[in-house]
């Protein structure tokens, strides 16, 4: 048995919520926009035009904080390059954003796992059986339901050694439970409003490969090339440029994210 | 027998979205799918009718992947189907096994459809409990005992005291709708066993939703 009752633990998460919005809004809100980034496979280049730029929700187990929109922020830009070529940028706005989950710090992730202990059924499924990755996808997107999380942050969990900086780089899940029912256990593979003006700005000349277990991506063509300095300079204002031009339905600038 | 169309989406599914798919793979291929499903709403409720229409022994034969699918569409768009139409195939899929959160999806697909507690009539677990019930009675299957009846009511109030409080409020009444009808089952070691978790429960709650799941047993 949990060693808190819910109602104690539920505090504490409304109080981390409040801290954690307060913290985010102050961190990623600039000029009245939190910017985004999305690197998303070629292949969906074409559906992603098609649908007028609109993002889509992941909805498979396995994914680290449930359903949503998985975005990084503007400034760390080089971190979900290993996904896919195309790089889309777009914004969220604050005033959308009410409750946030910061999942970076030990203390957010404990209260989760508190939390999560008062379930009857799901507990027990997640605990002793095989069927870890479904079960705590709906445990994850109960717990953002319940607390009506708009975003979570948290640390990457997937790396690559010259363009993830698990220390210091976040990622953001952002919900949209539009035209889902209550008993949902999770949102549906449809296009997300929630990310604005989402417009492609980039394109990546590196070629990744995912470990057998997805945990970490091989950069496979930088280790041989010769590198312009050690550390890699910042494409925001690049990308900021390329957004406000890239107005029409074909982009009129695109960065080119060399090696 | 399912259209073509159906047969096809169910390979895609069991193939493209099933356990020990690539999860970003998997991903690709749901939106893939989805992008399709969302043109058109007839093919997707011809595809859950195709689903609910299925024998005993074509859903028994099908990958648990599948039913996780289907059972989830039918949760998150309830509007597609009516209760006449899957009430029999969800009280059927709440004893499939092969994966763990079957039972959850099959009772959520159930609360989903009913929307709202129908006054004076059974709560929407009414078909699964009616199941757990005959087959207990009947001793259907081989080795089905007492204690397996028990167990599988005692795994449905579990279920449902999860979806108490994770289902929110504003559809807490139809989750204590079905709480009230096992209770008043006549398995008084079971309804015991219940009404000292729903207890427990009620303390631990924050005070309103206790309040909630308390007038259950007060009113015994």
């Amino acid at each position: 048995m949990p060693a808190r009752p819910l109602h104690a633990i539920q505090t504490d998460i409304g109080d981390w919520i409040a801290h954690s919005t307060q913290a985010f809004k102050q961190d990623y809100a600039e000029t009245g926009k939190v910017w985004v980034l999305k690197f998303i496979d070629a292949r969906f280049l074409g559906a992603f035009l098609r649908s007028g730029g609109r993002l889509v929700v992941s909805a498979t187990p396995g994914f680290t904080w449930g359903d949503g929109v998985y975005v990084a922020p503007l400034r760390n830009e080089y971190s979900t390059m290993m996904y896919g070529r195309i790089g889309v940028l777009g914004w969220l706005d604050p005033s959308d954003i009410r409750n946030v989950y910061d999942a970076s710090q030990s203390k957010g992730v404990e209260l989760y796992q508190e939390w999560i202990q008062h379930s009857s059924f799901l507990y027990r499924q997640l605990t002793t059986t095989i069927h870890a990755d479904l079960t705590n996808r709906v445990l994850r997107n109960a717990f953002r339901r319940t607390f009506d999380i708009d975003v979570v942050y948290f640390p990457p969990d997937q790396f690559n050694r010259a363009y993830v900086n698990s220390a210091r780089d976040r990622w953001f899940l952002v919900s949209d439970w539009t035209s889902v029912g209550k008993f949902a256990p999770g949102q549906r593979p449809q296009f997300s409003n929630r990310v604005r003006e989402c417009r492609w700005v980039a394109i990546v000349e590196e070629q990744f490969e995912p470990s057998a277990s997805r945990t970490h991506y091989s950069d496979l063509i930088g280790p041989y090339a010769v590198r312009a300095g050690p550390s890699r300079p910042s494409l925001k204002p690049q990308f900021l440029k390329a957004h406000a031009s890239n107005t029409g339905p074909q982009p009129a600038l695109l960065v080119r994210v060399s090696i | 027998m399912p259209t073509l169309s159906t047969f096809l989406t169910f390979r895609f599914i069991e193939d493209r979205l099933g356990a020990g798919v690539a999860r970003d793979e998997a991903d690709l291929a749901g939106q893939e799918l989805e992008f399709h499903l969302s043109e058109s709403r007839e093919e997707q409720q011809q595809l859950l009718r195709d689903y609910l229409s299925l024998g005993a022994d074509d859903v028994d034969s099908l990958a648990p992947s599948l039913h996780e699918w289907f059972l989830e569409r039918i949760v998150s768009s309830p509007e597609l189907v009516t209760v006449e139409q899957a009430e029999l195939q969800l009280a059927h899929a709440f004893f499939l096994g092969g994966s763990a959160l079957i039972p959850f999806l099959a009772v959520s697909a159930l609360l989903a459809l009913y929307r709202r507690p129908q006054e004076g009539s059974a709560s929407a677990v009414a078909p699964v409990v009616r199941e757990i019930v005959r087959i207990g009675q009947e001793g259907e299957l081989a080795g089905w005992r007492e204690r397996e009846t028990y167990s599988r009511l005692e795994q449905l109030g579990d279920i449902l005291i999860d979806l108490h409080y994770l289902a929110g409020a504003d559809v807490a009444p139809l989750v204590l709708a079905a709480l009230d009808e096992l209770l008043h089952l006549d398995l008084p070691d079971f309804t015991h066993h219940l009404e000292t978790r729903l207890r427990v429960r009620a303390a631990d709650l924050p005070r309103e939703r206790g309040r909630e799941l308390a007038t259950l047993f007060e009113s015994r």
